[in-house]
């Protein structure tokens, strides 16, 4: 804001002889008095825009590590008091609950962990918590269910994923039943590798987190052995596609981040346009316009957000 | 005169009808044991006949018969710490009712000693019991011998006793100095008649009404127990009085009793039966024993003695592996004991590898009426009673051929759809493979076998809960079920135990019925296990290989098991070993064998050998003792195999080399679970392995970060270097004009 005053101050500068100056006056003023053709472009404005963009994207850095902390343990509390509601019959029945929906609760005493898991496994979904792979087994069956967790982001619950180590144990509780699973397996597969998502005929869970906080190429896995006797279910027909395992965004939020983004340009524009025009009314334009664009610029972020891998 | 006569007639007569009408109301004296009751009374009340060396009384009522009647078996004959099954009809509903053991040697019944405290023998010395809405019950009550020996200085030898229900006795073996208490009240219960002891059942609702649990004329009813001489009454026989493996002593204590009574000189056999097949067939091996007896020669491990010592097998008995239980269930708060549990292989694999520690943990199935419901308790679900919440499992720790019975079994026999309990309606269908639940259960950690868990000994493993555990005899399984069963206070539960048939009847155990190829789930009985001997294959050995997936028997116990005698076909046994070994195996069939006149004898557990199968061990008794080129016939297809065995050959003298090719068949196949059959389609995969993938929006957080830094880098330079350019126009345009300007260093400053 002090910027966009400034400029209006060096505008009035030249024009109205009270010390301001505007650049395109300037630009005439100094064609006039040099009498040279040429234009010379201020890079004031490119500036500010770069800028405007550049602390954007900062901005954007903060809504990842700070709101998206926030918005995960909020999604968890009220996810977790789904099962203690009504809506709770649903989970705890034992039917495939929707995408989004709390599906079980992940308890890993030796990592302190204690997270609702919530249905699927796009960046979607464990934005809220740790993801239940849909097209995978359920826990309790035979066959390898998959929990996808972000390392980095949304509470990084899976932060400490590879200090597990084999022979720990931890609980599913799902509508199925509760399940003890003692660790087997951990490592980490690079881009290439078989997939630890992929199935098995045993009963077993695969917990997998990105192999590296930022950029991962490849996949940090747990998998363990479950040993309460396991049950039968309906098994997923189709293989999972990439956005569901771990390394992908939620394609989903791609035209929702485009239009976000235009209407975030385009809100900027309509607030520098309302700063110059209403030059004489800073306060209100700054009181009106800037909740606006924080809305916006949240809303945007909260897309770009889930573009970005699902267990970053 | 005539008149007067007539007169003192009628009054005779009324008198004589009073009194025997007063006689046929009063109460019968305690000691109605006296009398077994007749069949007919019995089915008037709904019971079955009396068993064989049972006792089966009423108990005392105004009016005959309506106060139930109990039946008790065994009683007479019993071993050292045997069980005794109670079975009682004709009760009110809901009627708690007080067991104890007494000692019989106070005349008065009011005034006798009974066991009220605990022992690491007899875990429950005295119970108390409520009947179900029909108004029966079953229950099992453990008998304890204590003999008294009055030679001996050793003070509280006896059985700690006191009246029940009369305060102020507490168990006290020594007085304060340290010398013993004459009045210590305590008792012994052995064969002699001046320790005679008794189960005494209390009905505290009859009698005075006053709810006493102090036996009394009027409210109780005694079952006297006679205990098995040391020489089983026969002077002759050697008395087996060990504990085996498979009811082997059981089996053969009989056929000696057997013999005794018929006047002969008793069986002597000179074999240890203490020890299980594997080592008995290891010490025939070595020549230390002249005969060994097994009940699992068609086991692996056994099979390496019997192929590579060409041993021959005699079967000399039917009987079964079991599960074996103890259980508990309750009606509104009030536990009982469990009636009934149905259990298919997979509820046993969970049961047994420990990991199936709750009826409603994990045993989850396609059910008729929705995607998931528990087997469990949709199978053994009774109206207006909660099933267990703990489930225990105690197993041998040791070889033993209970333990391959079952593990084979697991492994072989298909997943099947089961019709829930009446109560809950519909059926379900598992879809998870034993050999999942066995090798989950087993190793938690990892590190389990390929294929099935098989063979005669548990792995090494960590027990995973509180109700599990390892023992080596059946009798510590035995005990520990009985200790498990009454330390659950938290509520009912069931512990589980897998035994040998008649092992499990000596110790009070109840059976579970399990899940045959037909889908029917039978209990062991003389009729399940004569119809589950069809399924077996024969070998030259005479050794019998059950088919777990032959579901031509539809009543058929699955386990069933053939109790057999193992004897060298090596030449170079001696005249007299051969004489001695063939008179022995004769004596046995003689004494045990259907038909025989002493058939009747065998113990609980122990079911005499079909035709067929008694004809074939005769043959192997004339010809194949000593006799390397012999072989075995198959049982001829007659009445009692004929629907059955689909191996077996109508060919009677089938031989050695085509039997052999069919066990090594089965056996590889169980090595490599290759009998279960596939798993159903909703527990396959439909797709398979795929390969890892990464994106490129895995860059886009890093790119962000420094895209956004470099931005705001360089907006923020464009913006100086334009704030200097504006500068230096404005100096520029200052020093043209030649008038004094605003500072422009402060605008760009200010910007």
């Amino acid at each position: 804001m002090t910027v966009l005053e400034s400029e209006q101050d060096l505008k009035h500068t030249v024009v109205e002889g009270d010390g301001d100056l505007g650049d395109g006056d300037v630009e005439e003023v100094s064609e006039d008095h040099e009498k040279k053709p040429r234009r010379r472009i201020d890079l004031l404005v490119p500036g500010l825009i770069i800028t405007v963009l550049g602390l954007s994207l900062i901005l954007f850095v903060v809504y990842v590590f700070a709101f998206t902390n926030l918005k995960e343990a909020r999604a968890q509390r009220q996810l977790l008091n789904v099962f203690t509601t009504p809506a709770g019959a649903v989970p705890l029945s034992g039917q495939l609950p929707p995408d989004g929906a709390p599906a079980a609760i992940l308890t890993i005493p030796s990592l302190d962990i204690k997270e609702v898991v919530v249905q699927g496994s796009s960046a979607t979904q464990t934005a809220l918590g740790p993801g239940l792979m849909t097209q995978a087994a359920r826990p309790g069956t035979i066959g390898n269910a998959v929990i996808l967790g972000r390392r980095t982001t949304s509470g990084a619950p899976f932060k400490n994923l590879s200090n597990l180590q084999k022979g720990q144990g931890f609980t599913i509780a799902s509508g199925l039943g509760s399940f003890n699973y003692v660790v087997t397996r951990t490592g980490t597969v690079q881009a290439g590798a078989q997939d630890p998502a992929s199935p098995v005929n045993k009963a077993q869970v695969t917990l997998m987190t990105s192999s590296e906080p930022y950029g991962a190429t490849g996949t940090t896995y747990v998998v363990a052995r479950q040993t309460n006797t396991p049950g039968a279910a309906e098994k997923p027909k189709y293989q999972p596609a990439n956005y569901q395992r771990g390394l992908s965004g939620d394609p989903a939020a791609i035209p929702a981040s485009i239009i976000l983004g235009v209407l975030y340009v385009l809100a900027i524009i309509a607030t520098v346009l309302a700063y110059r025009r209403y030059r004489h009314s800073i306060w209100t334009v700054y009181v009106l316009s800037t909740p606006i664009l924080l809305a916006i610029a949240f809303w945007w972020f909260q897309n770009l957000y889930l573009l970005l891998p699902a267990t970053t | 005169m005539k008149k007067w006569l007539l007169c003192v007639m009628a009054g005779i007569l009324l008198v004589s009808g009073s009194f025997l009408s007063s006689s046929v109301n009063e109460p019968p004296p305690a000691g109605a044991a006296s009398g077994n009751l007749s069949d007919a009374q019995l089915q008037a009340v709904g019971a079955p006949p009396c068993p064989v060396s049972g006792t089966c009384v009423a108990m005392p009522c105004p009016t005959p018969l309506q106060c139930g009647v109990v039946e008790a078996a065994p009683t007479d004959g019993i071993g050292p710490d045997q069980w005794v099954y109670l079975k009682l009809y004709g009760f009110s509903p809901s009627a708690i009712l007080q067991v104890d053991y007494c000692s019989l040697k106070n005349a008065n019944p009011s005034d006798r000693l009974c066991a009220f405290q605990g022992t690491q023998i007899q875990a429950i010395p005295t119970a108390t019991i409520q009947t179900l809405g029909n108004g029966s019950i079953n229950y099992s009550f453990q008998a304890q011998q204590n003999v008294e020996d009055p030679s001996s200085v050793i003070p509280c030898t006896g059985i700690g006793g006191q009246i029940p229900g009369v305060a102020g006795q507490a168990f006290q073996c020594l007085n304060l100095d340290g010398t013993a208490n004459p009045d210590f009240k305590q008792f012994y219960c052995d064969q002699s008649g001046n320790n005679n002891c008794a189960i005494v059942l209390v009905n505290p609702a009859l009698g005075s009404g006053n709810g006493s649990i102090t036996p009394s004329s009027s409210n109780s009813v005694v079952i006297p127990l006679t205990f098995e001489s040391s020489t089983g009454n026969c002077a002759q026989a050697t008395q087996l009085i060990t504990e085996g493996e498979a009811g082997i002593d059981l089996l053969l204590n009989a056929a000696a009793m057997a013999t005794c009574r018929n006047g002969g000189a008793g069986v002597v056999v000179p074999f240890n039966t203490t020890i299980n097949g594997l080592e008995a067939l290891d010490q025939l091996e070595k020549g230390a024993v002249q005969m060994a007896f097994t009940d699992d020669a068609q086991g692996a491990s056994q099979q390496e003695y019997m192929k590579r010592d060409g041993f021959l097998s005699i079967p000399i008995a039917l009987s079964a592996t079991t599960v074996g239980y103890r259980g508990q269930m309750s009606s509104q708060g009030t536990t009982v004991p469990q009636s009934g549990i149905n259990l298919s292989s997979n509820m046993v694999a969970g049961i047994i590898a420990g990991v199936y520690s709750t009826p409603q943990s994990t045993d989850i199935s396609k059910c008729t009426f929705g995607d998931y419901c528990q087997l469990f308790s949709s199978l053994n679900d009774q109206a207006g009673y909660s099933q267990a919440d703990f489930l225990g499992a105690y197993l041998r720790s040791d070889t033993s051929g209970t333990t391959d019975h079952t593990l084979s079994w697991i492994c072989k026999s298909p997943a099947m759809t089961m019709d829930f309990a009446a109560s809950i309606g519909g059926s379900g269908i598992e879809t998870v493979a034993g050999e999942e639940i066995l090798l989950g259960g087993f190793y938690p950690g990892g590190g389990a076998p390929n294929g099935c868990l098989l063979g005669d000994q548990f792995p090494a493993f960590v027990a995973q809960n509180q109700f599990f555990g390892e023992f080596s005899t059946t009798s510590q399984q035995s005990l520990k079920l009985t200790q498990f069963i009454a330390s659950c206070s938290s509520g009912p539960c069931d512990g589980f135990g897998l035994f040998n048939w008649a092992e499990a009847a000596y110790y009070g155990l109840s059976f579970s019925g399990i899940q045959n190829a037909s889908s029917n789930f039978v209990a062991p009985s003389n009729e399940s296990i004569t119809a589950g001997v069809k399924t077996c294959t024969w070998d030259g050995d005479g050794v019998c290989t059950p088919d777990y997936t032959n579901s031509s028997q539809a009543d058929g116990y699955p386990m069933t098991t053939v109790i057999s005698a193992v004897v060298p076909r090596n030449p170079n046994l001696s005249e007299a070993d051969k004489a001695n070994i063939k008179t022995a195996l004769t004596s046995i069939l003689d004494a045990t064998a259907s038909g025989t006149s002493n058939s009747a004898v065998l113990p609980t557990g122990m079911v005499p050998l079909p035709d067929n199968i008694l004809a074939m061990s005769r043959d192997e008794i004339a010809n194949g003792v000593g006799n390397p080129s012999y072989s075995a016939p198959n049982p001829a297809p007659n009445s009692s195999s004929k629907s059955g065995s689909q191996n077996s050959s109508s060919n009677s003298s089938s031989r050695f080399s085509s039997s052999l090719g069919s066990l090594n068949a089965s056996a590889a196949g169980a090595g490599k679970g290759t009998s279960k059959p596939a798993p159903t389609p909703s527990s396959s995969p439909t797709y398979g392995p795929f390969t890892l993938s990464a994106s490129m929006s895995r860059l886009m957080l890093p790119a962000t970060m420094v895209a956004g830094a470099l931005l705001a880098i360089l907006g923020a330079m464009m913006m100086i270097m334009s704030a200097a350019r504006r500068r230096l126009d404005a100096r520029v345009l200052s020093e043209s004009l030649g008038e004094e300007t605003q500072n422009p260093i402060d605008v760009g400053d200010e910007i």
